[in-house]
């Protein structure tokens, strides 16, 4: 296990350079100069020569790259040219947002791909079958920010159920402010028993959590249906049935047990999708995350956050294959850790 | 003599297919009765049958008397794993790969008795002593067992509700020679311990020639013949038994030999469905179907007469 922990820590930071030198190098790469972005539009060549000094940019790529790794490092990413605020205080205060988002959007995925996926395979051939099938196909492929605007003029402007987008409603923050504990609103208010606070945060996450996913849950709900077909006919099924183990234990405890391999493989590598779905999902519900100011970073060719953001996102996916790899190993004895 | 299990008249079919046509046996309180015959011949959906776990698309007709209980269309859940088990032919894929073998005992044991968990663990101890195997197996997974390991554990796991009936699908098949004559040594001594009836399904006329009390001989989804393991294994009188038994291969038979029925199991639509591979054939046999009498459902038993 720590032999596994030490290679894998080993691996994942070989992954993390690499990442860091492509970003890098992209940014020097694309003709327009951040020196150019830093000043703006009416830059004259005498300024922007300047600022490149000052910036660093007339060094050679080497010196270039090693100072911005230990910059990196040691907690400096730079500053925003965007907000001239720190990236990584940009990110701090936008990153809460976000997680709170994706985690909402993946318990939802897997939970209702999970038991779609389940009642798929039972009823493999019956018009519901076909059904969940026609639903985790249009949720695969169905563009985010498309969906997105869908479901805000069905439940939006249509039914008027939900409100439109952001975090919260308009009075929330004055009439019961949340207090900021973990940045997540909705647990926030529910530890501190600020309901009517719960009641907005939760309204207001639906629909994006819905939007982002969509996807993961029709991946979810695919594999879910093809390895419980597989795993329903093994010899073990027929065991467990013949020693007369209800058929919801069969169906639930065993056959899902014996599927959620494979299914959380695949989970893993939709997450990584998810990331950059969030990117969409916050511009379409003015969600205040970090996908939104990678967006806008993108427009505004501010270099240092879209780095950050870049070097964040590996980051989390280095570490959610390396918790998928070590829930592998749980949930199947044959698999070791090596 | 009193009855266990009887089977009158069972037809299977899948869809268009009829592999059982009209299979009937009787297995009595304590008793050993062997169902032996090729691949093919209807004797695992037989025992399959049983229990009420065919194949999904599989319809079954006739009757399965257990106990003086009809079974067929019944639910045989609550009889599955109490009074009726099965010790399946591949004990390597028989268990639950991602669950402990104690788990698994556990599971079965509380869904029939709704005990403690500790107390089955404690019952799924004393059954692998029974079967001769450590406590520690309840802790390993299937894959860090071997085979005849495994098949102990699921001997041990059919008599976790001390069944009436135990029906042994090729139990030995998989094991290499001498694991399989320790586990049908474990359960014969079982059997004489517990006094449970068995249905030993087989391709090994051997074997049931070792430890059944009675035989059946299916072929085609037909008893082709019945009576003492004696008498059908040493003295057979339809053709397919005699040929099945010249089947066998002898160390004290000359070199080079091996004697096999040519052909594979066919379903006749008329006639006897061994016509097609008797060397004893004649017309009769491809136009009517022989009954059986005294225990052999040929028209010429015994040979060319």
């Amino acid at each position: 296990m720590t032999r596994f922990l030490l290679r894998r820590a080993a691996t994942s930071a070989l992954v993390l350079l690499g990442v860091m030198l492509a970003t890098f190098l992209l940014a020097r790469v694309v003709p327009a100069s951040p020196a150019v972005a830093y000043i703006g539009p009416k830059a004259q060549p005498a300024d922007i020569a300047r600022v490149e000094r000052e910036l660093g940019l007339d060094q050679p790529l080497h010196i270039q790259f090693w100072r911005y790794l230990s910059d990196m490092l040691t907690g400096d990413w730079g500053d925003s040219i965007g907000t001239k605020q720190p990236v990584l205080q940009e990110i701090g205060t936008r990153l809460p947002a976000t997680l709170e988002l994706l985690i909402v959007a993946m318990v939802v995925a897997v939970a209702v791909g999970l038991v779609l996926g389940v009642i798929a395979a039972r009823r493999k051939g019956t018009k519901l079958d076909h059904l969940i099938r026609l639903l985790s196909i249009g949720g695969v492929s169905m563009p985010a920010f498309w969906l997105g605007l869908l479901l805000q003029v069905v439940f939006v402007r249509a039914l008027g159920l939900l409100p439109p987008t952001g975090r919260l409603g308009p009075e929330t923050p004055f009439v019961s402010p949340i207090t900021e504990l973990t940045g997540l609103y909705t647990v926030d208010a529910l530890l501190t028993g600020n309901m009517t606070a719960f009641g907005d945060a939760f309204l207001h996450i639906l629909l994006p959590a819905a939007t982002l996913a969509a996807y993961p849950a029709g991946v979810v709900a695919r594999m879910t249906r093809a390895t419980m077909i597989e795993t329903l006919s093994q010899d073990h099924v027929r065991t467990a049935r013949a020693y007369g183990l209800a058929e919801r234990t069969v169906t639930w405890r065993i056959a899902l047990r014996n599927a959620l391999p494979p299914v959380t493989t695949v989970f893993g590598l939709t997450l990584a999708y998810s990331l950059t779905g969030t990117f969409f999902v916050e511009v379409v519900f003015n969600w205040p995350g970090l996908g939104q100011f990678a967006a806008q970073a993108l427009l505004n060719v501010d270099y240092p956050a879209i780095m950050g953001v870049t070097v964040l996102g590996a980051v989390g996916y280095v570490l959610v294959n390396l918790v998928v790899d070590l829930i592998q190993a749980r949930l199947d004895p044959r698999v070791g850790l090596a | 003599m009193t009855t266990l299990l009887s089977v009158e008249d069972l037809e299977i079919s899948i869809g268009n297919g009829r592999p059982v046509r009209g299979v009937s046996l009787r297995v009595g309180p304590g008793e050993i009765v062997g169902v032996v015959g090729e691949t093919g011949c209807g004797k695992t959906l037989t025992g399959l049958a049983v229990l009420g776990l065919l194949p999904p698309g599989a319809h079954a007709s006739g009757r399965v008397v257990l106990g003086g209980r009809d079974l067929l269309g019944q639910d045989r859940r609550a009889i599955r794993g109490r009074e009726v088990t099965m010790v399946f032919q591949n004990p390597g894929t028989a268990f639950d790969p991602v669950t402990t073998i104690g788990g698994q005992f556990v599971r079965v044991l509380r869904a029939h008795t709704g005990c403690t968990r500790k107390a089955a663990y404690a019952r799924a101890a004393e059954l692998l002593t029974s079967v001769e195997l450590p406590d520690r197996v309840l802790n390993a997974y299937p894959h860090q067992l071997s085979g005849g390991m495994l098949q102990r554990c699921m001997i041990a796991l059919a008599l976790s509700c001390e069944p009436s009936l135990v029906i042994a699908d090729e139990a030995t098949t998989a094991l290499d020679v001498t694991v399989a004559r320790q586990i049908l040594r474990l359960l014969l001594q079982l059997q004489r311990e517990h006094g449970f009836g068995v249905m030993f399904v087989t391709h090994n006329l051997a074997e049931a020639r070792d430890i059944c009390d009675r035989v059946y001989v299916l072929y085609a989804g037909r008893v082709v013949e019945e009576g003492t393991a004696s008498a059908v294994l040493d003295g057979p009188r339809h053709p397919y038994t005699r040929a099945l038994l010249g089947a066998l291969p002898r160390l004290d038979a000359p070199r080079g030999r091996l004697d096999s029925i040519p052909g594979s199991v066919t379903h006749a639509d008329q006639g006897c469905s061994f016509a097609d591979r008797c060397t004893d054939v004649r017309d009769l046999c491809r136009t009517e179907l022989p009954a059986a009498r005294d225990g052999v459902a040929c028209h010429f038993p015994g040979g060319a007469a």
